[in-house]
């Protein structure tokens, strides 16, 4: 393959000088307040972080449909020039790896000088996980077209339909589902920013209703409120920051052709997975770093199904092992990689992925609730979703 | 072949369904199911089937492709049961709709895997990994059709 495409030349170009969040709620909590008032917050806390004056913020990236306008968020942080803005086309929740690769080259070639990667989101209103047909007598979505005449119309059925293959495939069981749920909550229980804290049993587990089955309702990420944003700057000046910088050693958004949330030609081995086989290659391939040096992965955890496909993909363990994976405690402190440190969106809150990237930070600069003894390189990995989707690989 | 009518008591279709989009290149798919047949874009430069539907073949990028019937035979490939609000049991609870995932038979080319529904399956259960089915369409409007299948040959 050629050096064109993996993207070596921007490996540690950049670095994530600062992360900020506002209070985490459950759906509806901050409906009042709204996104943009919430992403303008998370935004100041990580320039504060930082040690930046937020009026040097010069670029915004965002992605997943953020309602948060670049132009807005300059006038209300006072940002002296507006540089660069951009979300991905596609992706969906899926898009922080394009977001943060957006910064990362804005950054390294000089278009900008600090750019705020951020993600807002409030579901009083408007739920995510619901109907994506807001219409029964309008044509469905392209994305949904061939699925929603049957009926295929809730994402949570996406990761259901390959897990069930999962479970038939590699014998993956309820347990392994309700073990991965269950270290969720052993790792929410010690973070006073998580919306979930109590430990959660087997039998509370398989006692909660089916949303798709094989899939329950302690199965799938949970419906939340907040907003959480990084600052991402040169790594010449991130030298001079507050904060121990982070550098991003590669990026990459590579997803396969045959590979799609629900048009399924893809080859058997692709489709219980998460997708993310090819662009783990080309994260490893740019970085020179293997999932056996990687101290802590924080992955987009949709559904606990769709996290033991991803950790799969990444190779943390064989095809066809991730549940136990879950299951034997490999995930957790003292496990071969722990896995989602904070508690993810199953435990922690629901923000698409940055609140993952947020504590891939913490780790790397040693100040997780639940640190891993000297972590160094930390990776984050979007889940099960819309291409393009991939990973970021962090170091310290 | 005959057709089931939609609102046929003995079939389990959602309730929470869309009206397809019919469009130059998707309108073959839901008319040949509106008169019984399942039928995908076959490739006039080099036969390979395809869906979903595309105004061009992935394998060798002709333009030109016909509509062929297939046999309307395949296997689950996977499958899930999600709860339908919308139709609900006497005691009040909600009817259980599926949502399968056909490996369809006489395909040439990589393979085509289509979204369905299998209509004469009701509960929980009755569903698995492997299980061959049969075609089965339901009629829509104006001579639209969905292309159902169903578990009994």
């Amino acid at each position: 393959m050629s050096a064109a495409s993996t993207p070596v030349q921007l490996r540690d170009r950049a670095c994530i000088v600062g992360i900020g969040h506002t209070e985490y709620a459950k759906r509806g909590v901050f409906e009042s307040v709204g996104s943009f008032e919430l992403a303008v917050r998370a935004i100041r806390a990580a320039c504060e972080d930082a040690g930046i004056d937020p009026r040097d913020i010069d670029g915004f990236t965002s992605f997943g449909g953020d309602e948060s306008t670049p132009s807005e968020m300059q006038l209300a942080l006072g940002s002296k020039n507006l540089r660069y803005a951009s979300t991905p086309w596609g992706g969906g929740g899926s898009g922080l790896p394009t977001a943060v690769l957006n910064a990362v080259m804005a950054v390294a070639c000089g278009v900008a000088e600090n750019v705020a990667v951020v993600r807002s989101i409030v579901q009083g209103r408007r739920r995510l996980g619901g109907n994506v047909n807001r219409d029964e007598d309008e044509p469905p979505s392209r994305g949904f077209y061939y699925q929603a005449p049957f009926g295929f119309v809730v994402p949570m059925a996406i990761y259901a339909l390959r897990t069930q293959r999962h479970m038939a495939k590699y014998g993956t069981t309820i347990d392994h589902l309700a073990d991965v749920a269950i270290a969720a909550r052993r790792y929410s229980a010690h973070n006073p920013d998580a919306v979930f804290r109590d430990m959660l049993t087997r039998e509370q587990h398989h006692a909660s209703r089916i949303v798709a089955d094989p899939l329950r309702l302690f199965d799938c990420c949970m419906e939340s409120d907040g907003a959480a944003a990084v600052i991402v700057t040169s790594a010449e000046r991130a030298s001079d920051m507050r904060a121990r910088p982070v550098y991003v050693r590669a990026v990459s958004t590579r997803s396969p052709n045959r590979w799609h949330p629900v048009n399924y030609t893809e080859e058997e081995e692709l489709f219980a997975s998460s997708g993310h086989a090819a662009a783990a290659e080309d994260v490893f391939r740019a970085a020179g770093i293997g999932p056996t040096e990687i101290d802590v992965a924080e992955i987009y955890d949709g559904s606990t199904g769709g996290l033991i496909m991803a950790t799969e993909d990444w190779g943390f363990c064989a095809r066809g092992e991730g549940g136990d994976y879950f299951s034997d405690g490999q995930s957790a402190l003292g496990g071969s990689t722990p896995i989602n440190t904070h508690g993810g969106n199953l435990a922690e809150v629901y923000l698409q992925g940055i609140t993952h990237l947020v504590e891939g930070v913490r780790q790397l600069r040693g100040t997780a609730v639940n640190q891993v003894d000297g972590a160094e390189v930390a990776l984050y990995s979007s889940g099960l979703g819309y291409p393009p989707h991939g990973g970021i690989l962090l170091r310290s | 072949m005959e057709v089931r009518q939609r609102d046929d008591p003995d079939l389990n279709l959602p309730s929470f369904t869309s009206r397809p989009g019919v469009d130059p290149t998707s309108e073959g798919f839901w008319r040949a199911a509106g008169e019984g047949r399942l039928e995908l874009q076959r490739c006039a430069g080099c036969a390979s089937h395809r869906f979903p539907p595309a105004p061009i073949c992935h394998v060798c990028g002709s333009d030109d492709s016909t509509w062929a019937a297939l046999p309307g035979t395949g296997t689950i490939y996977t499958f899930t049961w999600v709860p339908d609000p919308g139709r609900r049991d006497e005691s009040g609870s909600p009817a259980w709709a599926n949502i399968v995932v056909v490996d369809l038979d006489g395909v040439s080319g990589r393979g085509v895997r289509m979204v369905s529904n299998l209509v004469d399956c009701h509960e929980p259960g009755s569903i698995r990994v492997g299980q061959s089915v049969t075609l089965e369409c339901v009629h829509l409007e104006e001579g639209l059709g969905l292309p159902c299948f169903r578990s009994e040959p």
